[in-house]
C-alpha cells in the first residue's frame, strides 16, 4: 500500500485505536504516546499486503504496550482526569461522580492481567467479535472467550464494592 | 440447561452474542426463570458498559497535532491536474480559498476528527436540532433534510429547508477508494456553518466527519480556539478519500437521477 493510502486508512481507525490505547494505559497522555508510537511503527515498517489496517494497527498497538509493560516503563495506572474535572467545574457534582466512576473502572482494569485487559478493550469497548479479537491478539478464540469472562467477573466484583469503604465503615461503627 | 449449570464464561459469551444459537436459547430461557442468574448477568452488563463509557471519554479530547502531522499526506508536486469541470472549483483551489478559523464545539467534537472508522461502529444517528445544530458522524436518517439534499441537490446549488432555517450546499461528489460514492457539503443553521463529508452506504448516507466553519460557543459561552490540525485533517481526509478526481457534472447528474445506485 502506498504511504499516503496507508495514512488515509490509519486516519479512519485512529479514534477507536486511541480509545483502545486509553483502555490499555489508563491515562490520557500515555494513551496518546502509545498511539503515536503505534502510528510511527505502522508507517515506518508498513504492513503485509493482505493485512487489514484496522486489525494490524490494533495488533501493533497491543504489542508495543505489552513491551512497555514488560519493560516496566509504564507507571502504574493513575487517574489523570484533571482535564475532565476542569471542563466540568461548572458542575461539581457531576465531575465528582464521573471521577469516582472512572477511577473505579480504571482501577479494576489496571488490576487485570495484561492479556485480559487487552481482550476486554477490544470486545467491550470496540465491539469486536471474538474472532476479530483472536486475530489481533494472535490467540485462539477459546482463549479470548475465557479471558473476557475472567476480566468481566473481576470488573463486576470490583464495581460491586463500595465506592468509599471508609465511609461505609464509619456508618457501621455508628450503628 | 439449568441456571446453575450456566458458567460465567457462557454468560459472558451470551453478552457478546458469541454463543451458538441453541446454547444462547438455553441461556435466554434460564435468564427468564432464575433471579440469581439475572443478577450475575446484570453485573456483567454493568461492567461492560462501564468499560465502554470510561474509555470513550477520550474521544472528546483533540487528537494531538504530532499524530495528525504524521498522517497528513505528503504533497505531490507532480500531481496531474484533476479533470474538474468548468463552473466548479477544483478541489485544490477550493481548499485554498477556504476560510476556516474555528472548529465545532466540544459537543460535536466526537465527530470532528476522524472518519469514524468506516466499518466500525458509528456514533448515534446524526441530529439537526435545537441550537446549536450539530451534525454528528453517523447515519443520516432518511427523514433528515440533509439526506434529501445529498440525494437530490447538484453540487454548487444551495437548498433551503425548514423555512430557510437550514441551508445545505453540496460542494462536490467523488468516488472513494473503496468504490463508494461520497459527497462533501456545507450546511448552515442557527448562524453556524459547517462542512462535512458523507458517503453512500446501503442506500443511505453516512456522515464521516463534520467541522464547523465559523466561531462557535461552547456550553460555558466561551469561544473555542481554532485548531489548524483539525482543519488540515479535514482537508487531508477528504483529499485522501477521493480515488481520482471529483465527479464531473454529467457523472454527478447521472447519479442524482439513479438515486446514487
Amino acid at each position: 500500500m502506498q504511504n499516503d493510502a496507508l495514512r488515509a486508512e490509519i486516519v479512519k481507525v485512529l479514534t477507536p485505536l486511541r480509545r483502545f490505547a486509553y483502555a490499555l494505559t489508563g491515562a490520557r497522555h500515555d494513551a496518546d504516546d502509545l498511539l503515536q508510537a503505534t502510528v510511527e511503527r505502522v508507517l515506518e515498517r508498513g504492513m503485509p499486503e493482505e493485512a487489514d489496517v484496522q486489525k494490524w494497527s490494533f495488533r501493533v498497538c497491543r504489542n508495543i504496550w505489552i513491551d512497555q509493560v514488560r519493560a516496566q516503563k509504564v507507571r502504574a495506572p493513575i487517574s489523570d482526569e484533571s482535564a475532565i474535572d476542569r471542563a466540568d467545574s461548572h458542575d461539581g457534582e457531576r465531575a465528582v461522580f464521573a471521577k469516582i466512576t472512572f477511577d473505579q473502572v480504571n482501577g479494576a482494569m489496571g488490576a487485570l492481567p495484561a492479556d485480559q485487559r487487552a481482550a476486554l478493550g477490544l470486545v467491550a469497548l470496540e465491539g469486536m467479535t471474538y474472532a476479530e479479537a483472536a486475530t489481533i491478539l494472535d490467540t485462539p478464540i477459546g482463549t479470548v472467550m475465557s479471558r473476557i469472562s475472567r476480566a468481566r467477573q473481576a470488573l463486576a466484583k470490583a464495581l460491586a464494592e463500595p465506592v468509599n469503604p471508609q465511609f461505609r465503615h464509619s456508618e457501621r461503627s455508628q450503628a | 440447561m439449568s441456571a446453575r449449570t450456566i458458567t460465567d464464561e457462557q454468560l459472558s459469551a451470551y453478552l457478546d452474542q458469541a454463543l451458538p444459537a441453541s446454547e444462547a436459547a438455553a441461556v435466554a430461557a434460564a435468564l427468564q426463570q432464575d433471579v440469581a442468574l439475572q443478577r450475575r448477568w446484570q453485573a456483567l452488563q454493568q461492567a461492560n458498559a462501564a468499560v465502554a463509557a470510561a474509555y470513550r471519554a477520550i474521544d472528546d479530547a483533540p487528537m494531538p497535532d504530532s499524530i495528525m502531522t504524521m498522517l497528513t499526506p505528503t504533497p505531490a508536486p507532480t500531481a496531474q491536474p484533476k479533470q474538474a469541470m468548468a463552473g466548479r472549483p477544483r478541489l485544490s483551489a477550493w481548499l485554498r480559498n477556504w476560510q476556516v478559523g474555528w472548529v465545532a464545539p466540544v459537543a460535536a467534537s466526537l465527530a470532528l476528527l476522524i472518519g469514524l472508522g468506516l466499518g466500525l461502529r458509528l456514533a448515534p444517528t446524526p441530529i439537526i436540532g435545537a441550537p446549536p445544530p450539530v451534525l454528528m458522524a453517523g447515519r443520516v436518517d432518511a427523514s433528515n433534510p440533509i439526506h434529501q439534499a445529498l440525494q437530490s441537490v447538484p453540487s454548487g446549488e444551495a437548498a433551503a429547508f425548514m423555512s430557510g432555517q437550514l441551508i445545505v450546499t453540496p460542494v462536490l461528489s467523488f468516488v472513494a477508494a473503496d468504490g463508494g460514492y461520497c459527497r462533501e457539503f456545507r450546511f448552515h443553521a442557527s448562524d453556524q456553518s459547517s462542512r462535512a463529508v458523507a458517503c453512500q452506504e446501503d442506500g443511505g448516507w453516512v456522515v464521516h466527519m463534520t467541522v464547523a466553519e465559523n466561531a462557535v460557543r461552547d456550553a460555558g459561552d466561551a469561544y473555542l480556539p481554532a485548531s489548524s490540525s483539525l482543519r488540515r485533517q479535514f482537508d487531508a481526509t477528504v483529499n485522501a478519500m477521493i480515488a481520482e478526481a471529483p465527479l464531473d457534472r454529467e457523472a454527478e447528474a447521472a447519479l442524482l437521477d439513479r438515486g446514487w445506485r
